[in-house]
Protein backbone atom coordinates (compact mmCIF):
# COMPACT_ATOMS: atom_id res chain seq x y z
CA UNK A 1 0.00 0.00 0.00
CA UNK A 2 1.76 3.08 -0.95
CA UNK A 3 0.83 6.57 0.92
CA UNK A 4 0.30 9.37 -2.10
CA UNK A 5 0.97 12.12 0.47
CA UNK A 6 3.12 14.21 -1.39
CA UNK A 7 7.05 14.87 -0.35
CA UNK A 8 6.01 18.80 -0.93
CA UNK A 9 3.20 18.19 1.35
CA UNK A 10 5.01 16.85 4.26
CA UNK A 11 7.63 19.30 4.41
CA UNK A 12 5.16 21.61 4.06
CA UNK A 13 2.88 20.26 6.91
CA UNK A 14 7.02 19.63 9.18
CA UNK A 15 7.32 24.10 8.48
CA UNK A 16 3.72 24.86 9.90
CA UNK A 17 4.16 22.52 12.86
CA UNK A 18 7.76 23.97 13.20
CA UNK A 19 5.86 26.99 13.40
CA UNK A 20 2.94 26.00 15.52
CA UNK A 21 5.73 24.80 17.94
CA UNK A 22 7.49 28.18 17.85
CA UNK A 23 4.88 29.31 18.96
CA UNK A 24 3.75 27.41 21.52
CA UNK A 25 7.18 28.19 23.53
CA UNK A 26 7.08 31.55 22.55
CA UNK A 27 3.90 31.98 24.88
CA UNK A 28 5.44 29.89 27.32
CA UNK A 29 7.37 32.89 27.97
CA UNK A 30 4.48 35.19 29.18
CA UNK A 31 3.89 35.28 32.91
CA UNK A 32 0.62 34.18 33.71
CA UNK A 33 -2.21 37.20 34.01
CA UNK A 34 -3.59 37.72 37.93
CA UNK A 35 -7.21 36.81 37.51
CA UNK A 36 -6.82 34.05 35.59
CA UNK A 37 -5.47 30.07 35.98
CA UNK A 38 -1.56 30.37 35.65
CA UNK A 39 -2.02 27.85 32.77
CA UNK A 40 -4.15 29.72 30.53
CA UNK A 41 -2.60 31.37 27.33
CA UNK A 42 -3.12 33.24 24.08
CA UNK A 43 -3.34 30.06 21.51
CA UNK A 44 -1.34 31.71 19.14
CA UNK A 45 -0.59 28.49 17.72
CA UNK A 46 -4.26 28.12 16.86
CA UNK A 47 -3.36 29.91 14.01
CA UNK A 48 -1.45 27.77 12.37
CA UNK A 49 -3.75 24.74 12.89
CA UNK A 50 -6.78 27.26 11.35
CA UNK A 51 -4.73 27.90 8.27
CA UNK A 52 -4.04 24.34 8.08
CA UNK A 53 -7.70 23.07 8.65
CA UNK A 54 -9.00 25.84 6.07
CA UNK A 55 -6.42 25.34 3.20
CA UNK A 56 -5.71 21.69 3.97
CA UNK A 57 -8.00 19.51 5.47
CA UNK A 58 -8.97 17.80 8.73
CA UNK A 59 -6.70 15.31 8.69
CA UNK A 60 -3.65 18.00 8.41
CA UNK A 61 -4.71 19.78 11.16
CA UNK A 62 -5.18 17.38 13.13
CA UNK A 63 -1.54 16.31 12.26
CA UNK A 64 -0.56 19.45 13.72
CA UNK A 65 -2.85 19.04 16.64
CA UNK A 66 -1.17 15.55 16.96
CA UNK A 67 2.20 17.75 17.21
CA UNK A 68 1.42 20.32 19.62
CA UNK A 69 -0.08 17.71 21.94
CA UNK A 70 3.38 15.36 21.88
CA UNK A 71 5.43 18.12 22.18
CA UNK A 72 3.74 19.01 25.32
CA UNK A 73 3.57 15.47 26.29
CA UNK A 74 7.53 15.29 25.80
CA UNK A 75 8.61 18.41 27.65
CA UNK A 76 5.81 18.41 30.41
CA UNK A 77 4.86 15.16 31.37
CA UNK A 78 1.56 13.36 30.45
CA UNK A 79 -0.76 15.53 32.04
CA UNK A 80 -0.06 17.98 29.46
CA UNK A 81 -0.28 15.79 26.42
CA UNK A 82 -4.03 15.17 27.66
CA UNK A 83 -4.61 18.70 28.39
CA UNK A 84 -3.14 19.84 24.99
CA UNK A 85 -5.36 16.94 23.42
CA UNK A 86 -8.90 17.43 24.61
CA UNK A 87 -8.42 20.88 23.98
CA UNK A 88 -7.08 20.66 20.99
CA UNK A 89 -9.23 17.85 19.05
CA UNK A 90 -12.48 19.66 20.25
CA UNK A 91 -11.07 23.23 19.06
CA UNK A 92 -9.71 21.21 15.74
CA UNK A 93 -13.34 19.49 15.00
CA UNK A 94 -15.53 22.79 15.87
CA UNK A 95 -12.95 24.72 13.42
CA UNK A 96 -13.43 22.53 11.06
CA UNK A 97 -16.80 21.72 11.05
CA UNK A 98 -17.67 25.62 11.06
CA UNK A 99 -15.65 26.45 8.40
CA UNK A 100 -17.45 23.48 5.92
CA UNK A 101 -20.73 24.84 6.70
CA UNK A 102 -22.56 25.56 3.66
CA UNK A 103 -22.99 29.32 2.78
CA UNK A 104 -20.23 29.90 5.18
CA UNK A 105 -21.99 32.47 8.03
CA UNK A 106 -18.90 32.69 9.89
CA UNK A 107 -15.47 35.00 8.94
CA UNK A 108 -12.69 34.42 10.39
CA UNK A 109 -12.79 36.04 13.68
CA UNK A 110 -16.53 33.87 14.31
CA UNK A 111 -14.17 30.79 13.81
CA UNK A 112 -11.33 31.69 15.81
CA UNK A 113 -13.68 32.59 19.00
CA UNK A 114 -15.51 29.36 18.61
CA UNK A 115 -12.31 27.24 18.03
CA UNK A 116 -10.62 29.40 21.19
CA UNK A 117 -14.01 28.64 23.56
CA UNK A 118 -13.80 24.87 22.31
CA UNK A 119 -10.35 24.74 23.26
CA UNK A 120 -10.90 25.72 26.83
CA UNK A 121 -14.24 23.93 27.15
CA UNK A 122 -11.90 20.58 26.35
CA UNK A 123 -9.23 21.42 28.48
CA UNK A 124 -12.09 22.08 31.69
CA UNK A 125 -13.94 18.93 30.42
CA UNK A 126 -10.25 17.19 31.00
CA UNK A 127 -9.03 18.82 33.87
CA UNK A 128 -12.53 17.58 35.43
CA UNK A 129 -12.26 14.42 34.64
CA UNK A 130 -8.74 14.29 35.85
CA UNK A 131 -9.31 16.11 39.36
CA UNK A 132 -12.81 14.22 39.73
CA UNK A 133 -14.19 17.26 41.00
CA UNK A 134 -15.89 20.26 39.49
CA UNK A 135 -14.22 23.08 41.19
CA UNK A 136 -11.87 23.65 38.91
CA UNK A 137 -15.10 25.22 37.01
CA UNK A 138 -15.07 27.90 39.12
CA UNK A 139 -12.59 29.55 37.01
CA UNK A 140 -14.90 28.44 33.34
CA UNK A 141 -17.02 31.73 33.25
CA UNK A 142 -13.72 34.21 32.95
CA UNK A 143 -11.59 31.56 31.36
CA UNK A 144 -14.52 31.68 28.34
CA UNK A 145 -14.71 35.69 28.19
CA UNK A 146 -10.74 35.88 27.72
CA UNK A 147 -11.13 33.04 24.67
CA UNK A 148 -13.38 35.52 23.29
CA UNK A 149 -11.04 38.30 23.41
CA UNK A 150 -7.71 35.76 22.80
CA UNK A 151 -10.15 34.55 19.56
CA UNK A 152 -10.38 37.98 17.99
CA UNK A 153 -6.76 38.54 18.38
CA UNK A 154 -5.61 35.29 16.44
CA UNK A 155 -8.18 36.01 13.96
CA UNK A 156 -6.88 39.08 13.24
CA UNK A 157 -3.14 38.21 13.26
CA UNK A 158 -4.13 35.03 10.97
CA UNK A 159 -6.24 37.74 8.66
CA UNK A 160 -3.05 40.07 9.12
CA UNK A 161 -0.51 37.19 8.23
CA UNK A 162 -2.21 34.83 5.40
CA UNK A 163 -0.67 36.30 2.61
CA UNK A 164 2.63 35.52 3.50
CA UNK A 165 1.20 31.87 4.86
CA UNK A 166 -0.39 31.59 1.47
CA UNK A 167 3.60 32.36 -0.23
CA UNK A 168 4.55 29.96 1.67
CA UNK A 169 2.32 27.55 0.94
CA UNK A 170 2.89 28.09 -2.76
CA UNK A 171 6.46 27.92 -2.73
CA UNK A 172 6.25 24.32 -1.56
CA UNK A 173 3.33 22.82 -3.46
CA UNK B 1 -12.24 32.26 4.50
CA UNK B 2 -10.73 35.85 3.29
CA UNK B 3 -13.13 37.87 5.22
CA UNK B 4 -12.58 38.70 8.75
CA UNK B 5 -16.21 39.49 10.42
CA UNK B 6 -19.61 38.35 9.14
CA UNK B 7 -22.54 39.30 10.90
CA UNK B 8 -22.78 36.00 12.36
CA UNK B 9 -19.24 36.61 13.68
CA UNK B 10 -20.49 39.33 15.98
CA UNK B 11 -23.91 37.52 17.13
CA UNK B 12 -21.61 34.90 18.36
CA UNK B 13 -19.03 36.84 20.34
CA UNK B 14 -21.81 38.98 22.08
CA UNK B 15 -23.72 35.59 22.84
CA UNK B 16 -20.68 34.72 24.55
CA UNK B 17 -19.89 37.44 26.12
CA UNK B 18 -23.29 37.33 27.69
CA UNK B 19 -23.24 34.05 28.79
CA UNK B 20 -20.02 34.63 30.55
CA UNK B 21 -21.75 37.76 32.20
CA UNK B 22 -24.51 35.94 33.46
CA UNK B 23 -22.54 33.16 35.12
CA UNK B 24 -20.31 35.07 36.53
CA UNK B 25 -22.81 37.51 38.53
CA UNK B 26 -23.94 34.91 41.06
CA UNK B 27 -20.73 33.19 42.39
CA UNK B 28 -19.68 35.50 45.11
CA UNK B 29 -22.52 34.94 47.80
CA UNK B 30 -20.81 32.52 50.71
CA UNK B 31 -22.33 32.00 53.98
CA UNK B 32 -20.48 31.20 57.18
CA UNK B 33 -16.71 31.09 57.47
CA UNK B 34 -13.78 31.00 54.96
CA UNK B 35 -13.31 27.57 54.61
CA UNK B 36 -10.79 25.89 52.53
CA UNK B 37 -11.58 22.49 51.01
CA UNK B 38 -8.74 20.47 49.62
CA UNK B 39 -10.08 17.84 47.42
CA UNK B 40 -7.35 14.44 46.27
CA UNK B 41 -8.09 12.49 43.74
CA UNK B 42 -12.10 13.79 43.31
CA UNK B 43 -12.23 13.04 47.62
CA UNK B 44 -12.36 16.04 49.95
CA UNK B 45 -9.58 15.12 52.21
CA UNK B 46 -9.10 18.70 54.38
CA UNK B 47 -11.73 20.93 54.96
CA UNK B 48 -9.83 23.95 56.85
CA UNK B 49 -11.47 27.25 58.18
CA UNK B 50 -9.32 29.75 57.62
CA UNK B 51 -10.43 32.58 60.23
CA UNK B 52 -9.95 30.04 62.49
CA UNK B 53 -5.97 29.59 61.59
CA UNK B 54 -3.90 31.47 64.22
CA UNK B 55 -0.84 30.39 63.11
CA UNK B 56 0.41 29.03 59.62
CA UNK B 57 1.34 25.44 59.19
CA UNK B 58 1.77 22.82 56.15
CA UNK B 59 0.35 20.24 55.41
CA UNK B 60 1.54 17.34 52.56
CA UNK B 61 -0.52 16.23 50.16
CA UNK B 62 -0.25 12.15 49.55
CA UNK B 63 -0.24 11.67 46.04
CA UNK B 64 2.40 11.64 43.75
CA UNK B 65 4.13 13.83 42.21
CA UNK B 66 4.09 15.45 45.76
CA UNK B 67 3.28 18.87 47.20
CA UNK B 68 3.07 20.69 50.60
CA UNK B 69 0.38 23.13 51.00
CA UNK B 70 0.83 25.89 53.28
CA UNK B 71 -2.22 27.15 55.82
CA UNK B 72 -2.61 30.83 57.25
CA UNK B 73 -4.90 33.10 58.52
CA UNK B 74 -7.78 33.87 55.95
CA UNK B 75 -5.05 32.15 53.82
CA UNK B 76 -4.30 28.82 51.83
CA UNK B 77 -1.75 28.46 48.98
CA UNK B 78 0.39 25.53 47.31
CA UNK B 79 4.33 26.05 48.54
CA UNK B 80 6.25 23.84 47.09
CA UNK B 81 5.26 21.30 44.58
CA UNK B 82 7.49 18.39 42.31
CA UNK B 83 4.76 18.66 39.22
CA UNK B 84 6.20 19.66 36.29
CA UNK B 85 4.47 23.30 35.48
CA UNK B 86 4.10 23.99 38.81
CA UNK B 87 0.77 26.26 37.57
CA UNK B 88 -0.63 25.20 41.59
CA UNK B 89 2.27 27.21 42.73
CA UNK B 90 1.74 29.72 40.63
CA UNK B 91 -1.15 29.99 41.63
CA UNK B 92 -0.06 32.52 44.31
CA UNK B 93 -2.32 32.57 47.95
CA UNK B 94 -6.20 31.52 47.72
CA UNK B 95 -7.99 34.49 49.83
CA UNK B 96 -11.08 35.20 48.28
CA UNK B 97 -14.30 32.90 47.90
CA UNK B 98 -14.23 31.03 45.06
CA UNK B 99 -10.57 31.14 44.78
CA UNK B 100 -9.01 27.88 43.17
CA UNK B 101 -6.10 26.48 42.58
CA UNK B 102 -5.26 23.14 41.17
CA UNK B 103 -2.26 20.57 40.36
CA UNK B 104 -3.36 18.38 37.61
CA UNK B 105 -0.70 15.77 37.85
CA UNK B 106 -1.34 15.33 41.24
CA UNK B 107 -5.01 15.40 41.19
CA UNK B 108 -5.72 17.83 43.83
CA UNK B 109 -7.66 20.91 44.14
CA UNK B 110 -7.57 23.62 46.73
CA UNK B 111 -11.09 25.88 46.45
CA UNK B 112 -12.10 28.45 49.29
CA UNK B 113 -15.86 28.17 49.81
CA UNK B 114 -18.22 30.06 52.02
CA UNK B 115 -17.06 33.33 53.31
CA UNK B 116 -19.14 36.50 52.67
CA UNK B 117 -18.56 38.54 49.97
CA UNK B 118 -18.06 42.02 51.01
CA UNK B 119 -18.85 44.46 48.88
CA UNK B 120 -16.09 46.98 49.15
CA UNK B 121 -13.28 43.96 47.72
CA UNK B 122 -13.43 43.76 43.42
CA UNK B 123 -14.55 41.35 41.81
CA UNK B 124 -11.09 41.42 39.69
CA UNK B 125 -8.07 42.91 39.78
CA UNK B 126 -5.73 43.39 36.89
CA UNK B 127 -2.54 45.17 36.69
Amino acid sequence: MSLKISNRKIALLGILGAQALALLFMENLIPPLPGLPPGAKPGFSNIVTMYTAATMGLGEALYITAIKAIFAGLTRGATAFFMSFSGGLLSTFVMFGLMRLKKQPFGIAGIAVAAAIAHNLGQLLAATAITGTLSVLGYAPLLLFFAVITGLVTGTVLKIVMPALEKQRRFLT
Amino acid sequence: MKILFKKADIILILFFCLLCAALLTPRYSGSGNMTAVIYESGKITHRIDLSKVSESYTIKLANAPASTVEVEHNGIRYLTASCPDKLCVKAGLLTHSGDTAACLPQKTVIVIEGGSKDEKTPDVITY
